[in-house]
């Protein structure tokens, strides 16, 4: 094997980009003792064996999971026009109203969203068979970092799809009662909507308002199936559009939009697209709400104002069907007040 | 814990608690940065204590402005080295996808103006063209081989920027090296 000319060249460069680049924490996950491991380990097994057979979801988790959302929607200054969707009403018969009590050291999936291009997501923790729990008075004054949250679904025919691997590592506290935590995250999801979709997180660490810190490197499983996601409603935009002579549709949900093509997409339009051009929606009232090109992240103009991109995805190359961009909500939005999207000065009309 | 003059001034009177205070100040960076190439503890870990031997005869009568990264530019050479050796010997069953990524940039010897002429000076060059965010991103990825997962969790950062970032760096680079006589 021969290491890339450019990867030895890199060892010598200057110090000030290293220092800039360095890791905030290096040593985290590999250096725990194993004792310590193993004790957490023990003490969480509960955690690790849940059970994926118990596909139990409840109804507090959708209203945790709204109260949630509303809360970051207020926070963000979303529109109330835009915000006033009605999870429940999404498809809560699919869920169990008496789900049964959680045990010590249990976990499980108490609601979810699904949508065409992400997730919204609430999961429970019972911590009461953890030694290190007795030890915390507040949890909700816990700072909680979490190792790795990934998903993957299972289509109809048995076939794995990662979800491109994009699962936010967002997940929020949103209850503690009696040492079960609730918390709620949102995430991406590419291509479609699985038979079975399966989350994984590989442990995660506290750290309490005194600056202890507890770890669980053992990490936990869940999945759910479709029939028991809430699945929101989709609209696909009435007409295609072109933008630069690419002919376009958009399917979006509460969870996010997705701008496609059946055609081969130069690359090069794929990454203005993704750059340069803003997307605009247009409410039934007559709101327009401008979400720039290349506003990914945080730091971008409209993060706090609008909701949208949590993140989004290239798929230029990955098949005719599927090029184009898959842009995740970070906020829910009632979809049913928009009424046209205009992007790359292309207009997507909704019913 | 010592500062670094102390450290290093442990090794020019050849005290031999200069290897441990190294290691107890900069071991998990160094073991870090191995395992990130190697995969596995014990191989990082022999080449740590390596790294930790060649320190130990080159200073005196090197004297480096910054101990840390000295060691870590040593520790990441080394751990290339042993990589090499082991897929020489077919006993590295991993992949390393980062060094993968980089070979599509500028694979080997060939086709370069002179061998090794100025490409780490073009490389700080090029590394200062780049945006804050990007560079980190860069660095992170290919100098201390962190997963995309690593690097937004401890930047904040979201996935696809990251993967984004990566990407247009490489393409950035590639451009960058062709205009200036590199062939790919």
């Amino acid at each position: 094997m021969k290491i890339p000319r450019i990867a030895e060249a890199l060892g010598n460069i200057d110090n000030r980009f290293l220092a800039e680049a360095e890791p905030k924490e290096i040593t985290r996950r590999r250096i725990v003792p194993t004792v310590i491991a193993a004790a957490l380990a023990a003490a969480l097994c509960g955690i690790t064996a849940f059970a994926i057979g118990s596909r139990v979801m409840d109804m507090r988790g959708l209203e945790k999971m709204k109260g949630y959302i509303d809360s970051k929607n207020e926070a963000a200054n979303v529109p109330e026009s835009l915000t006033a969707i009605d999870l429940e009403s999404l498809g809560s018969s699919l869920l169990s109203e008496d789900a049964a009590p959680l045990g010590p050291g249990e976990s499980r999936l108490t609601g979810m969203v699904a949508g065409r291009s992400g997730y919204w997501v609430t999961f429970e923790i019972n911590l009461n068979d953890a030694d290190f729990a007795e030890d915390i008075e507040d949890f909700e004054a816990c700072d909680y970092e979490w190792e790795h949250i990934s998903a993957y679904g299972i289509s109809p025919l048995g076939i794995r799809s990662d979800f491109g691997g994009v699962i936010s590592q967002n997940a929020e506290l949103i209850s503690a009662e009696d040492g079960v935590l609730m918390f709620a995250f949102n995430g991406i999801a590419f291509g479609g909507i699985p038979d079975e979709i399966v989350f994984n997180c590989d442990g995660f660490k506290l750290t309490d308002p005194t600056g202890r810190s507890f770890s669980n490197d053992s990490g936990f499983e869940f999945s759910a199936r479709k029939e028991e996601c809430v699945i929101p409603e989709t609209l696909t935009s009435k007409e295609a559009a072109e933008i630069e002579g690419v002919s376009f549709k958009i399917d979006m949900d509460c969870c996010g939009l997705l701008l496609y093509s059946d055609e081969d997409v130069p690359h090069d339009l794929i990454m203005r697209i993704y750059d340069d051009f803003p997307l605009v929606f247009t409410l039934k009232d007559g709101t327009e709400i401008t979400e720039p090109g290349n506003s990914f992240g945080p730091e971008s103009p409209g993060w706090e104002e609008f909701t949208s991109h949590e993140a989004a995805h290239i798929l230029s190359g990955r098949g005719t069907e599927q090029n184009g961009i898959y842009y995740g909500f970070r906020t829910v939005i009632d979809i049913s007040q928009i009424e046209k999207i205009t992007v790359g000065g292309a207009e997507f009309g909704f019913e | 814990m010592l500062t670094d003059e102390e450290i290093i001034e442990l090794y020019f009177t050849r005290d031999e608690r200069a290897v441990a205070e190294t290691s107890l100040k900069y071991g998990g960076q160094c073991r870090r940065v191995s395992y990130n190439i190697l995969k596995t503890k014990e191989d990082a870990e022999e080449c740590v204590n390596e790294s930790y031997l060649k320190l130990w005869n080159l200073i005196p009568p090197e004297r480096p402005d910054e101990l840390k990264y000295y060691l870590l530019k040593i520790v990441r050479n080394i751990s290339l080295n042993r990589l090499k050796f082991l897929k020489r010997r077919k006993r590295f069953d991993g992949v390393n996808l980062s060094l993968d990524e980089l070979e599509n940039i500028l694979p080997d010897q060939s086709g370069s103006p002179e061998p090794d002429s100025g490409l780490t000076e073009l490389l700080n060059t090029f590394l200062d063209t780049l945006k804050r965010d990007d560079r980190i991103i860069f660095l992170r990825k290919y100098w201390y081989f962190d997963s995309v997962a690593e690097i937004t969790r401890d930047f904040g950062f979201t996935a696809p920027k990251v993967k984004t970032s990566l990407f247009r760096t490489r393409e950035k680079l590639r451009k960058y090296l062709t205009e200036r006589g590199y062939r790919i």
